[in-house]
């Protein structure tokens, strides 16, 4: 049986792909399922401190796909999610030493030993995106609720349909809902209304995350942290589990109305 | 003035690429790659007929474009360039092949279809993506900021149009723009710009049609009886 492979992309830069990666890739893992982390951001790889498994990198993606060493043996284990592993990025290499077709390769051969093979893909539309989509068979677009963002979503969603990876998520990342209620930032509602993909979730923005990175620790493993939680309940939504999108929030009616687009039916 | 680009042409016979056969073949090619790279699938399984605007070309190059083409996903007709079908079987010349319609026939999917001089998207154009066509333009979608509609004739959005759209782009003053929510960041009608005032933020309540009034775009709501004047 083969796994399934989620590239999660943005477009703009800094809007949380690799918190998001980190963050569902240890949920999943935590819940049962075997996940294989992938860090495609050749150059500027960041998964492996979010992770806290930096000091253990020994080789890396472009090692694998030029050959030199067995994807097993380049594969982390991460200190404790069990399931959990991860395939560092190059850092003294750049997007170019890879081609769309090795990384489509790489990931299929990932997908028979993993039940999800999360990609980490960098910022932009160009050779990077290109090879962190190659091989993925669905896509997660973040994007936090600023329109620059939200624009920049919406060229990702257009390629990624061009490139036949269809029906996008979407994640809504730091959302401040004391703003949204004073109409200081975009609703999700609006968002979706203009996007018009499916809402995999929404993360409120919390201090914890920063904590969190520091620390080498996914804020799924902190269960005070809000947006842990809410990250958790997208890795429940991702295995096909009906988590309303309200519950990890505050208790807060404005909230509530998110719940509404739960109905949409996940292909 | 710059010779001609390589464009895709929608036509009343399909869809047609143009190219300046007095470039070399590899400028050519490069320059097919970024068209097709540029409109990001836009055109994968659709028919298209070299014009090669009366130019004799070597057979190697057709090979080529052949294989670029193909490379995308559409495929170039069998008839030779400048030789014309018949108007009854060329309608449909420029449609996506049967076995992709069954494929994903859905809304959301699809490559354009062309009819007449009409084309007919069916789908959202989003940020990046542009339409071109020699004729009218009816979209079934919205067509979003950083998008682009381009038509001689006239253009319809169902759904709501926030990008840039621009009927009769030859010069037709006769040109409308109608939408179901008309926001756009900028409207062109024949050789006349608009944009929305900046302090705007008020939304349509219904469907508007754009054209031009005394040489400059008015808007106003869309009823059938706003048809009967514009004729
Ligand atoms: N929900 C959140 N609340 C608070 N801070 C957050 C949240 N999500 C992300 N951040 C912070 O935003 C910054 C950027 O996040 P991250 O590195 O995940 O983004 P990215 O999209 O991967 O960036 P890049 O495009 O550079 O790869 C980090 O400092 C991170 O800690
Ligand atoms: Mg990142």
């Amino acid at each position: 049986m083969s796994g399934t492979a989620i590239v999660v992309t943005s477009g703009k830069g800094g809007v949380g792909k690799t918190t998001a990666a980190a963050n569902i890739g240890a949920g999943l893992a935590m819940s049962g399922p075997t996940v294989a982390l992938v860090d495609a951001d050749i150059g500027l790889r960041n998964l492996d401190l979010v992770l806290g498994l930096e000091n253990r990198i020994v080789y890396d993606l472009v090692n694998v796909v030029e050959g030199g060493c067995d994807v097993q043996k380049a594969l982390i284990r991460h200190k404790h999610i069990e399931n959990l592993s991860l395939l560092p990025a190059a850092q003294s290499r750049d997007k170019t030493a890879v081609t769309p077709e090795q990384m489509k390769a790489l990931t299929l051969g990932l997908k028979e030993s993993f039940d999800f093979v999360i990609l980490d893909c960098p910022a932009g539309i160009e050779q990077g995106f290109k090879n962190a989509i190659a091989g993925a068979d669905r896509a997660i677009v973040v994007t936090t609720p600023e329109m620059s963002a939200v624009r920049d979503a919406d060229r990702i969603i257009g390629m990624l349909e061009a490139e036949e990876v269809k029906n996008p998520w979407l994640i809504v990342n730091r959302i401040r809902p004391d703003m949204v209620k004073r109409h200081d930032m975009m609703n999700v509602d609006d968002l979706i209304d203009f996007l018009k993909v499916e809402l995999l979730g929404v993360v409120p923005d919390d201090e914890s995350i920063i904590i969190s990175t520091n620390r080498g620790i996914p804020a799924v493993m902190d269960e005070k942290s809000r947006a842990g939680r809410a990250f958790l309940d997208i890795a429940s939504r991702i295995m096909g589990n009906d988590v309303p999108i309200a519950a990890t929030l505050e208790p807060d009616d404005w909230f509530s109305r998110f719940a509404k687009w739960l109905g949409i039916s996940r292909g | 003035m710059k010779a001609q680009e390589v464009i895709f042409k929608g036509t009343r016979d399909g869809l047609r690429l143009v190219i300046d056969a007095d470039e070399n073949i590899e400028e050519l090619k490069g320059k097919l790659r970024r068209r097709l790279n540029e409109a990001e699938g836009f055109y994968s399984g659709a028919r298209v007929r070299l014009d090669t605007r009366g130019a004799v070309v070597p057979p190697e190059w057709i090979e080529e474009v052949r294989m670029i083409l193909e490379e995308y996903g559409l495929s170039l007709s069998e008839e030779k360039p400048g030789q014309r079908r018949p108007r009854q079987h060329a309608a449909g010349a420029g449609r996506a092949s049967a076995k992709k319609v069954l494929d994903d026939g859905g809304p959301e999917s699809g490559e354009p279809i062309v009819r007449g001089d009409t084309i007919l998207v069916r789908r959202t154009l989003r940020s990046g993506q542009a339409v071109s066509f020699d004729g009218n333009v009816v979209v079934m979608g919205d067509v979003n900021p950083g998008s682009e509609v381009l038509a001689t004739g006239d253009i319809v959005v169902f759904g709501s149009l926030r990008g840039m759209a621009h009927a009769g782009s030859a010069g037709n003053a006769e040109a409308c723009v109608v939408a179901l929510r008309l926001i756009p960041t900028q409207l062109r009608i024949a050789d006349k710009i608009t944009r929305a005032p900046d302090d705007e933020t008020q939304v349509p309540q219904g469907p508007e049609v754009a054209y031009l009034r005394e040489g400059s775009i008015v808007i106003e709501p869309w009823t059938t009886h706003t048809g009967t004047v514009l004729v």
